[in-house]
Protein backbone atom coordinates (compact mmCIF):
# COMPACT_ATOMS: atom_id res chain seq x y z
CA UNK A 1 0.00 0.00 0.00
CA UNK A 2 1.34 3.56 -1.17
CA UNK A 3 2.14 6.03 2.04
CA UNK A 4 1.99 9.79 1.37
CA UNK A 5 4.74 11.95 3.33
CA UNK A 6 3.72 15.49 3.17
CA UNK A 7 8.10 15.82 3.66
CA UNK A 8 10.67 13.62 2.56
CA UNK A 9 13.73 14.66 4.01
CA UNK A 10 17.45 13.40 2.79
CA UNK A 11 20.02 12.80 5.75
CA UNK A 12 19.65 11.34 9.37
CA UNK A 13 21.82 13.12 10.84
CA UNK A 14 21.55 15.86 13.09
CA UNK A 15 20.01 17.87 11.03
CA UNK A 16 17.31 15.72 9.46
CA UNK A 17 16.36 14.05 12.48
CA UNK A 18 15.46 17.47 13.83
CA UNK A 19 13.46 18.54 11.27
CA UNK A 20 11.98 15.76 11.01
CA UNK A 21 10.91 15.68 14.73
CA UNK A 22 9.86 19.38 13.90
CA UNK A 23 7.72 18.01 11.52
CA UNK A 24 6.49 15.67 12.98
CA UNK A 25 5.43 18.00 16.09
CA UNK A 26 3.20 20.09 13.34
CA UNK A 27 1.61 16.78 12.44
CA UNK A 28 3.54 16.04 9.30
CA UNK A 29 3.78 12.98 7.80
CA UNK A 30 7.63 12.71 7.53
CA UNK A 31 10.07 10.27 5.55
CA UNK A 32 13.90 10.28 6.58
CA UNK A 33 16.03 8.50 3.85
CA UNK A 34 19.79 7.97 5.39
CA UNK A 35 21.87 5.69 2.81
CA UNK A 36 24.20 4.73 5.63
CA UNK A 37 23.73 1.89 7.91
CA UNK A 38 22.95 4.02 10.77
CA UNK A 39 21.90 7.10 11.97
CA UNK A 40 23.44 10.49 13.06
CA UNK A 41 25.55 11.41 10.23
CA UNK A 42 28.49 13.24 11.18
CA UNK A 43 27.63 12.53 14.43
CA UNK A 44 27.73 8.79 14.39
CA UNK A 45 30.00 5.88 15.37
CA UNK A 46 31.63 2.71 13.79
CA UNK A 47 32.14 -0.38 15.30
CA UNK A 48 35.55 -2.14 15.18
CA UNK A 49 36.17 -5.28 17.33
CA UNK A 50 33.56 -4.90 19.73
CA UNK A 51 34.72 -1.76 20.38
CA UNK A 52 32.50 1.55 19.21
CA UNK A 53 34.53 5.05 17.77
CA UNK A 54 33.34 8.00 17.65
CA UNK A 55 33.02 10.01 14.65
CA UNK A 56 32.27 13.90 15.23
CA UNK A 57 31.29 15.80 18.15
CA UNK A 58 33.54 14.85 21.30
CA UNK A 59 32.92 18.79 22.53
CA UNK A 60 30.15 21.60 22.25
CA UNK A 61 30.64 24.88 22.88
CA UNK A 62 28.05 27.43 24.23
CA UNK A 63 28.12 24.95 27.14
CA UNK A 64 25.26 26.22 29.86
CA UNK A 65 23.90 24.56 33.12
CA UNK A 66 20.80 22.94 33.51
CA UNK A 67 17.94 25.01 34.15
CA UNK A 68 19.61 27.93 31.91
CA UNK A 69 17.02 29.67 30.02
CA UNK A 70 18.37 31.56 27.68
CA UNK A 71 21.17 30.84 24.98
CA UNK A 72 21.25 28.34 22.05
CA UNK A 73 21.52 25.24 24.00
CA UNK A 74 18.59 26.20 26.21
CA UNK A 75 16.41 26.73 22.52
CA UNK A 76 17.64 23.53 20.89
CA UNK A 77 16.38 21.48 24.20
CA UNK A 78 13.27 23.24 24.45
CA UNK A 79 12.00 22.59 20.78
CA UNK A 80 13.26 19.01 20.53
CA UNK A 81 11.62 18.57 23.52
CA UNK A 82 14.72 16.79 25.18
CA UNK A 83 16.21 17.27 28.53
CA UNK A 84 19.21 18.63 29.64
CA UNK A 85 20.21 14.54 31.22
CA UNK A 86 19.83 13.19 27.59
CA UNK A 87 22.72 14.87 26.53
CA UNK A 88 24.89 13.79 29.45
CA UNK A 89 27.06 16.96 29.32
CA UNK A 90 30.10 17.78 31.57
CA UNK A 91 31.93 20.76 31.92
CA UNK A 92 35.08 20.74 30.70
CA UNK A 93 37.90 20.72 32.87
CA UNK A 94 40.54 22.38 31.13
CA UNK A 95 41.99 22.63 27.43
CA UNK A 96 45.22 23.52 26.48
CA UNK A 97 46.47 25.52 23.07
CA UNK A 98 49.96 24.64 22.80
CA UNK A 99 52.20 26.41 19.80
CA UNK A 100 55.74 26.48 19.42
CA UNK A 101 56.75 29.22 22.10
CA UNK A 102 53.58 29.74 23.88
CA UNK A 103 50.66 28.15 25.55
CA UNK A 104 47.54 29.53 26.89
CA UNK A 105 45.02 27.21 29.07
CA UNK A 106 41.75 28.17 29.31
CA UNK A 107 38.33 26.76 31.87
CA UNK A 108 34.80 28.08 30.85
CA UNK A 109 35.00 30.21 33.48
CA UNK A 110 36.39 33.14 30.75
CA UNK A 111 38.04 35.34 33.55
CA UNK A 112 40.73 32.97 33.70
CA UNK A 113 41.56 32.41 29.91
CA UNK A 114 41.90 36.42 30.27
CA UNK A 115 44.91 36.07 32.99
CA UNK A 116 46.41 33.55 30.76
CA UNK A 117 47.28 35.79 28.10
CA UNK A 118 47.82 39.09 30.20
CA UNK A 119 50.19 36.36 31.72
CA UNK A 120 51.83 35.27 28.27
CA UNK A 121 50.87 38.47 25.57
CA UNK A 122 51.18 40.89 28.22
CA UNK A 123 51.63 43.80 25.39
CA UNK A 124 48.18 42.77 23.95
CA UNK A 125 45.88 41.90 26.79
CA UNK A 126 44.99 45.73 26.45
CA UNK A 127 44.16 44.69 22.97
CA UNK A 128 42.56 41.53 23.57
CA UNK A 129 39.99 43.44 26.26
CA UNK A 130 39.23 45.99 23.75
CA UNK A 131 38.18 43.09 21.38
CA UNK A 132 36.02 41.18 23.58
CA UNK A 133 33.92 44.44 23.86
CA UNK A 134 33.97 44.47 20.53
CA UNK A 135 32.56 41.25 19.97
CA UNK A 136 29.66 41.73 22.66
CA UNK A 137 28.50 44.30 21.16
CA UNK A 138 28.45 42.46 17.35
CA UNK A 139 25.13 41.29 16.42
CA UNK A 140 25.56 38.28 15.02
CA UNK A 141 21.94 37.94 13.75
CA UNK A 142 21.69 41.31 11.86
CA UNK A 143 20.81 40.77 8.36
CA UNK A 144 21.26 44.17 7.13
CA UNK A 145 25.01 43.84 8.08
CA UNK A 146 27.73 42.78 5.74
CA UNK A 147 29.87 40.10 6.22
CA UNK A 148 33.53 41.00 7.16
CA UNK A 149 36.42 38.42 7.96
CA UNK A 150 36.85 37.58 11.94
CA UNK A 151 40.81 37.31 11.48
CA UNK A 152 40.23 41.13 9.89
CA UNK A 153 38.57 42.30 13.10
CA UNK A 154 40.22 40.22 15.72
CA UNK A 155 44.63 41.78 13.64
CA UNK A 156 42.86 45.37 14.57
CA UNK A 157 42.94 44.72 17.85
CA UNK A 158 45.96 42.08 18.58
CA UNK A 159 49.02 43.29 17.16
CA UNK A 160 51.00 39.58 17.79
CA UNK A 161 50.71 36.92 14.61
CA UNK A 162 51.22 33.96 17.00
CA UNK A 163 48.32 35.30 19.38
CA UNK A 164 45.77 35.69 16.38
CA UNK A 165 46.73 32.38 15.10
CA UNK A 166 46.15 30.47 18.71
CA UNK A 167 43.17 32.54 19.02
CA UNK A 168 42.08 30.80 15.31
CA UNK A 169 43.29 27.35 16.23
CA UNK A 170 41.13 24.99 14.77
CA UNK A 171 41.09 26.98 11.75
CA UNK A 172 44.76 26.74 11.26
CA UNK A 173 44.87 23.17 12.05
CA UNK A 174 42.79 22.90 9.20
CA UNK A 175 44.32 24.61 7.00
CA UNK A 176 47.62 24.96 5.13
CA UNK A 177 48.71 27.67 7.78
CA UNK A 178 49.40 24.74 9.60
CA UNK A 179 52.91 23.75 8.51
CA UNK A 180 54.10 27.14 9.70
CA UNK A 181 54.25 25.95 13.21
CA UNK A 182 55.31 22.43 12.12
CA UNK A 183 52.01 20.77 12.80
CA UNK A 184 50.29 18.47 10.22
CA UNK A 185 46.93 19.73 9.07
CA UNK A 186 44.37 17.19 10.83
CA UNK A 187 43.19 15.47 7.18
CA UNK A 188 46.54 14.42 6.71
CA UNK A 189 47.28 13.19 10.30
CA UNK A 190 44.24 10.89 10.26
CA UNK A 191 44.67 9.48 6.85
CA UNK A 192 48.41 8.86 7.71
CA UNK A 193 47.50 7.07 11.17
CA UNK A 194 43.73 5.24 10.65
CA UNK A 195 43.98 4.33 7.08
CA UNK A 196 42.43 1.55 7.81
CA UNK A 197 40.15 2.11 9.76
CA UNK A 198 39.04 4.78 7.12
CA UNK A 199 38.95 2.08 4.03
CA UNK A 200 37.07 -0.32 6.57
CA UNK A 201 34.22 2.14 7.00
CA UNK A 202 34.26 2.99 2.96
CA UNK A 203 34.09 -0.87 2.55
CA UNK A 204 30.66 -0.92 5.02
CA UNK A 205 28.87 1.75 3.24
CA UNK A 206 29.60 -0.09 -0.03
CA UNK A 207 27.97 -3.11 0.76
CA UNK A 208 24.74 -1.45 1.39
CA UNK A 209 24.09 0.05 -2.33
CA UNK A 210 20.29 -0.53 -1.67
CA UNK A 211 20.01 1.58 0.73
CA UNK A 212 19.90 3.99 -1.07
CA UNK A 213 16.61 5.46 -1.43
CA UNK A 214 15.13 3.14 1.26
CA UNK A 215 12.77 4.60 4.03
CA UNK A 216 14.61 4.47 6.98
CA UNK A 217 12.82 2.76 9.88
CA UNK A 218 13.37 4.45 12.74
CA UNK A 219 11.68 2.59 15.33
CA UNK A 220 13.58 -0.49 16.06
CA UNK A 221 17.22 1.00 15.17
CA UNK A 222 17.75 2.12 18.75
CA UNK A 223 18.84 -1.45 19.59
CA UNK A 224 22.21 -0.50 18.72
CA UNK A 225 24.42 1.24 21.12
CA UNK A 226 24.01 4.89 21.22
CA UNK A 227 26.69 6.63 20.36
CA UNK A 228 28.55 8.55 23.04
CA UNK A 229 30.58 11.34 23.01
CA UNK A 230 29.11 14.42 22.69
CA UNK A 231 26.11 12.59 24.60
CA UNK A 232 23.20 13.88 22.26
CA UNK A 233 21.93 10.71 21.07
CA UNK A 234 20.35 10.28 17.54
CA UNK A 235 18.38 7.48 19.18
CA UNK A 236 16.71 9.80 21.61
CA UNK A 237 15.51 11.86 18.70
CA UNK A 238 14.91 8.60 16.80
CA UNK A 239 12.33 7.65 19.29
CA UNK A 240 11.06 11.47 19.71
CA UNK A 241 9.95 11.15 15.67
CA UNK A 242 8.30 7.63 16.59
CA UNK A 243 6.43 9.53 19.50
CA UNK A 244 5.34 12.51 17.35
CA UNK A 245 4.72 10.52 13.82
CA UNK B 1 -14.66 25.16 29.26
CA UNK B 2 -14.86 28.20 31.45
CA UNK B 3 -11.90 31.23 31.74
CA UNK B 4 -10.19 29.99 34.26
CA UNK B 5 -10.32 25.87 32.55
CA UNK B 6 -8.45 28.09 30.01
CA UNK B 7 -6.40 30.04 31.46
CA UNK B 8 -5.38 26.40 33.48
CA UNK B 9 -4.65 24.56 30.10
CA UNK B 10 -2.46 27.54 28.37
CA UNK B 11 -0.55 27.12 31.81
CA UNK B 12 -0.28 23.86 31.08
CA UNK B 13 1.05 24.30 27.49
CA UNK B 14 3.55 27.17 28.76
CA UNK B 15 4.78 24.33 31.31
CA UNK B 16 5.58 21.66 28.25
CA UNK B 17 7.18 24.16 26.25
CA UNK B 18 9.21 25.96 28.70
CA UNK B 19 9.39 23.58 31.68
CA UNK B 20 12.06 25.51 33.44
CA UNK B 21 9.71 28.43 33.95
CA UNK B 22 8.11 29.70 37.01
CA UNK B 23 4.64 30.43 36.02
CA UNK B 24 3.46 30.93 39.12
CA UNK B 25 3.32 34.96 39.16
CA UNK B 26 2.46 35.50 36.01
CA UNK B 27 0.79 38.56 35.01
CA UNK B 28 -2.07 38.20 32.70
CA UNK B 29 -1.75 41.61 31.73
CA UNK B 30 1.86 41.53 30.30
CA UNK B 31 3.06 40.17 27.44
CA UNK B 32 4.00 36.53 28.08
CA UNK B 33 7.49 37.35 26.53
CA UNK B 34 7.97 39.98 28.96
CA UNK B 35 8.00 37.31 31.90
CA UNK B 36 9.51 34.21 30.64
CA UNK B 37 11.96 33.31 27.63
CA UNK B 38 9.50 32.85 25.04
CA UNK B 39 10.64 33.06 21.20
CA UNK B 40 8.34 32.95 18.07
CA UNK B 41 9.64 29.67 17.60
CA UNK B 42 7.88 28.35 21.16
CA UNK B 43 5.05 31.18 19.94
CA UNK B 44 3.79 28.78 17.26
CA UNK B 45 4.43 25.52 19.33
CA UNK B 46 1.25 26.95 21.76
CA UNK B 47 -0.98 27.38 18.31
CA UNK B 48 0.21 24.13 17.51
CA UNK B 49 -1.12 22.68 21.05
CA UNK B 50 -4.11 24.44 20.75
CA UNK B 51 -4.64 23.03 17.44
CA UNK B 52 -3.84 19.97 18.72
CA UNK B 53 -5.84 19.10 21.84
CA UNK B 54 -8.86 21.44 20.34
CA UNK B 55 -8.67 20.88 16.77
CA UNK B 56 -8.63 24.40 16.75
CA UNK B 57 -7.28 27.01 14.18
CA UNK B 58 -6.05 30.24 14.79
CA UNK B 59 -5.38 32.33 12.10
CA UNK B 60 -1.78 34.31 11.30
CA UNK B 61 -3.67 37.38 11.60
CA UNK B 62 -5.61 36.34 15.01
CA UNK B 63 -1.99 35.95 16.19
CA UNK B 64 -1.59 39.16 17.90
CA UNK B 65 -4.47 38.58 20.26
CA UNK B 66 -2.04 35.82 22.07
CA UNK B 67 0.38 38.16 23.35
CA UNK B 68 -0.88 37.57 26.52
CA UNK B 69 -2.54 35.57 29.01
CA UNK B 70 -5.62 37.89 29.54
CA UNK B 71 -5.65 38.34 25.70
CA UNK B 72 -5.04 34.65 25.15
CA UNK B 73 -7.98 33.58 27.19
CA UNK B 74 -10.65 36.14 25.74
CA UNK B 75 -9.85 34.86 21.94
CA UNK B 76 -10.22 31.44 23.22
CA UNK B 77 -13.46 31.69 25.50
CA UNK B 78 -16.02 32.08 22.53
CA UNK B 79 -14.26 29.29 20.64
CA UNK B 80 -13.87 26.77 23.33
CA UNK B 81 -17.08 27.55 25.52
CA UNK B 82 -18.90 24.28 23.68
CA UNK B 83 -15.20 22.06 24.11
CA UNK B 84 -14.84 20.20 27.42
CA UNK B 85 -11.55 20.81 29.07
CA UNK B 86 -10.23 17.13 28.75
CA UNK B 87 -11.25 16.95 24.84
Amino acid sequence: MAVRYDTVIIGAGMSGLSAGVRLAYYEKNVCILERHTTIGGLNSFYRLRKRNYDVGLHAVTNYAEPGTKQGPLSKLLRQLRMKWEDFDLRPQLQSSIVFPGATLHFTNQFNYFVEQIASAFPQQIDGFRRLVTRIAEHDALDLERQSVSARQVVSEYIRDPLLVDMLFCPDVLRQRDAARYGFQPVRDYVQEHFPRRIRSAVRRDSTHPEAAGEALQIAGRASETSCGGSGDSPEQRASDLCAFG
Amino acid sequence: MTSDQIRQVILDILGRIAPDEDLTDLDDARPFREQMELDSMDFLDIVMELRKMYRIQIPEEDYPNLNTMGGTVEYLLPRLKDVPVGA
